[in-house]
């Protein structure tokens, strides 16, 4: 379970301050596939960010399962990056001179899990995303976009985390992908039992989730 | 693939980048190391050089040389004084005579060092040195009349209590011992005059009308020398009537390093009009102070290659940093720690140094023995200068300082057509050879070390300072 409790991010522009997150709370229960949608500016990405652990809130709390993770240290919040979230991002963001395969182990690298075990794991989920051995050798720059985000998800999913956070995950791809790659995390999310929290301005996409929150002016709408 | 193995994948991420960066490196640290071993080489030969020569100040009154000048004769107080000068370890005084074989038809009176024209003193011993046509014109009266065909020449006497001759020179002892505290009529023979007159140790011979037991035979390696009778100073000076006098005075000094400040101290506690203190080994001396020059200037190429060297490290590595600086974020927002990215871009550095630092070492091997000798050419002075205080050694039997009759001792300065003195000091120092040992190797490693940890740390701050949320921001 992930529950938001009065969430805010304060940003200063000049002499004022912004809340780019003002005030939320919300709850999304385990292997749920939730979207936010909102204008450019509405604070999608702030709130996606304050979920990863990689800002720190202005107030309120982030509780995953029992863990408030807005108390702990700075080393804990690796940890928590590491071990409970999984991260897909729009343009990718693949190592560009590590192949498809050495991009999915990092994740297992960073968390200590033994080279055999390493490669294992990431050669299941690159199959699981459907890139075969063949692709998995190849470098980001030889796979087309819609390859590369299945190796951003197989990333994400390299340590089981209970939490994926997407950040406009088919915002770089045609429809037809980007089609391809929702239903994949959508599966994921059923078949993983991982919580799923998209960022999207893509409604009709967004429509296929379970829960949708909408954001405006850092607040939510809806 | 771990964090090593990646920081390695990256050094080559971008071939020409790489190229190029471990070309400039190679150069900058090659001549580091080319700095190092010139420095190690010029330290070999600056001790060469000490080894080499002897560390003796002659001390004589202020215009005499030899029987020429003029000034106030040096005195037994004046050696005393010196003796306690700091780094002296030793001041020997000496007094000079002359022997002349009874029944000698040579002449009446001699030129002696610090003497003038006075009578030399009657021995029963006979020169070993055949008289031949210098000998013949040597003793002539100079008014025209020549030496007699069968003229014995004079014997060289030296009074003195120390265990160095009067050219600076250990005296050589073949058989007995040199002269000592309490001794009165004893005497050291140069071992040629020995062998002409049958004395052995033990042996006796007149001389002033005195009988002298043979002490010790001094073999000092020239015939010249080798045709002295050595007494103690206080006797020679109660023969010759001169007491308390003595020409020169011969300081050993316990260092080269310290030669210029005990000639000072001579000077200042003698005063500077009153002495002329030499050293024999005053382009010796140049020819260090030129090697230590070298060695600053190596030390501080040195220390500016490898700053240089640090800085293509820390200039590389900022723009690789800023270029990666979403990539950074990203292995954060996966779960990499600060030290695990900040070890990946430590190694790239390092394997960057490293290569450059091989190539380095390969240029430093083949163009290190030029550049040490370059430094040292190009610190070292060559030409004419005046004779002044370059050495005590000039022609002719007036300016020696060995005695009346010249020549002898270590000849350190050569003289030109003009009669003027030739700086010998780039000949003194030679060529330096050069040779990259494990010492180099080690100091060459932890430089290369030094280099990629200082040039790494500020990009490696930079690292830490990335904030994963700006990989999302920059979506």
């Amino acid at each position: 379970m992930l529950e938001v409790r009065n969430l805010r991010k304060t940003f200063k522009s000049g002499d004022d301050d912004v809340n780019a997150v003002d005030d939320i709370s919300f709850k999304v229960p385990t292997g749920m596939f939730a979207a936010i949608v909102g204008k450019s500016g509405s604070g999608k990405s702030t709130l996606l960010a304050l979920l990863g652990a990689l800002d720190k809130p202005t107030a309120g709390s982030i509780v995953i399962d029992t863990k408030d993770i807005t108390s702990v240290s700075d080393g804990q919040l690796i940890k928590y990056r590491r071990n409970d979230i999984g991260f897909v991002f729009q343009q990718y963001n693949l190592v560009p001179n590590l192949t498809a395969l050495e991009n999915v182990m990092l994740p297992l690298e960073f968390a200590g899990v033994p080279a055999s075990k390493r490669r294992q794991r990431a050669e299941d989920l690159l199959v699981q995303v459907g890139l075969n051995e063949e692709k998995q050798s190849r470098l980001p720059a030889r796979l087309s976009g819609g390859e590369q985000q299945r190796v951003a998800i197989a990333r994400a999913l390299a340590n089981s985390p209970k939490l994926i956070l997407a950040d406009e995950p088919t915002g770089n791809l045609d429809t037809q992908t980007g089609q391809l790659i929702f239903d994949l995390l959508h599966s994921l999310s059923r078949t993983e039992n991982t919580t799923i929290i998209a960022v999207t301005h893509d409604l009709s996409i967004a429509g296929k989730t379970d829960k949708v929150f909408k954001l405006q002016d850092g607040k939510l709408t809806h | 693939m771990s964090v090593i193995k990646r920081g390695v994948k990256n050094a080559f991420r971008n071939g020409l980048r790489t190229s190029a960066v471990v070309l400039i490196l190679a150069l900058s640290i090659g001549l580091s190391l080319s700095m190092l071993v010139a420095n190690k080489a010029v330290e070999g030969r600056i001790a060469d050089l000490k080894t080499e020569v002897s560390t003796t100040i002659s001390v004589n009154p202020a215009g005499s040389r030899g029987s020429e000048g003029g000034g106030e004769p040096l005195t037994n107080d004046d050696m005393n004084t010196i003796a306690k000068l700091a780094h002296v370890d030793s001041a020997d005084g000496f007094t000079n005579f002359m022997l002349q074989t009874e029944g000698n038809n040579g002449q009446a009176n001699m030129m002696i060092r610090g003497r003038g024209a006075v009578e030399p003193g009657k021995t029963n011993l006979v020169s070993s040195i055949d008289a031949g046509t210098l000998g013949q014109r040597f003793n002539s009266s100079g008014d025209g009349n020549e030496a007699p065909a069968d003229i014995k020449l004079p014997i060289r006497g030296i009074g003195f209590n120390g265990s160095v001759s009067p050219e600076g020179k250990a005296l050589n002892i073949t058989d007995g011992r040199l002269l000592k505290d309490g001794d009165t009529y004893s005497a050291v023979i140069g071992k040629q005059l020995a062998e002409k007159n049958g004395l052995k140790v033990g042996s006796t011979f007149t001389a002033y009308d005195k009988t002298f037991t043979v002490v010790g035979i001094a073999d000092q390696g020239n015939a010249f020398e080798n045709d002295t009778v050595m007494i103690p100073l206080e006797v020679a000076q109660e023969l010759t009537g001169f007491s308390e006098e003595v020409s020169p005075i011969v300081v050993d000094v316990d260092s080269i390093d310290n030669l210029e400040s005990v000639i000072s101290s001579i000077k200042k506690a003698l005063g500077e009009d009153n002495v002329d203190v030499t050293s024999s080994q005053e382009n010796v001396r140049q020819a260090i102070e030129s090697l230590k020059s070298v060695q600053k200037v190596s030390i501080v190429g040195f220390v500016a290659s490898l700053a240089a060297a640090a800085m293509i490290v820390l200039m590389v590595m900022f723009v690789i940093v800023r270029e990666r600086r979403r990539e950074i974020g990203v292995l954060k927002a996966i779960g990499g720690s600060n030290r695990t990215i900040v070890t990946q871009f430590v190694v790239e550095a390092i394997v960057l140094v490293v290569v450059g630092g091989v190539i380095g070492l390969g240029t430093a091997a083949l163009g290190s023995g030029a550049i040490a000798n370059a430094l040292v050419s190009s610190n070292t002075s060559s030409g004419s200068t005046s004779s002044d205080s370059a050495g005590t050694q000039t022609r002719g039997m007036s300016s020696s300082s060995a005695g009346p009759r010249g020549g002898g001792g270590p000849v350190s300065v050569r003289f030109d057509d003009s009669g003027d003195a030739v700086d010998n000091t780039k000949e003194l120092v030679g060529k330096v050879t050069t040779s990259i040992g494990w010492t180099t190797l080690l100091y060459g490693l932890l430089g290369m070390v030094a280099i990629a940890i200082l040039g790494s740390a500020i990009p490696a701050w930079l690292i830490a300072k990335v904030r994963p949320a700006e990989v999302l921001r920059g979506e």
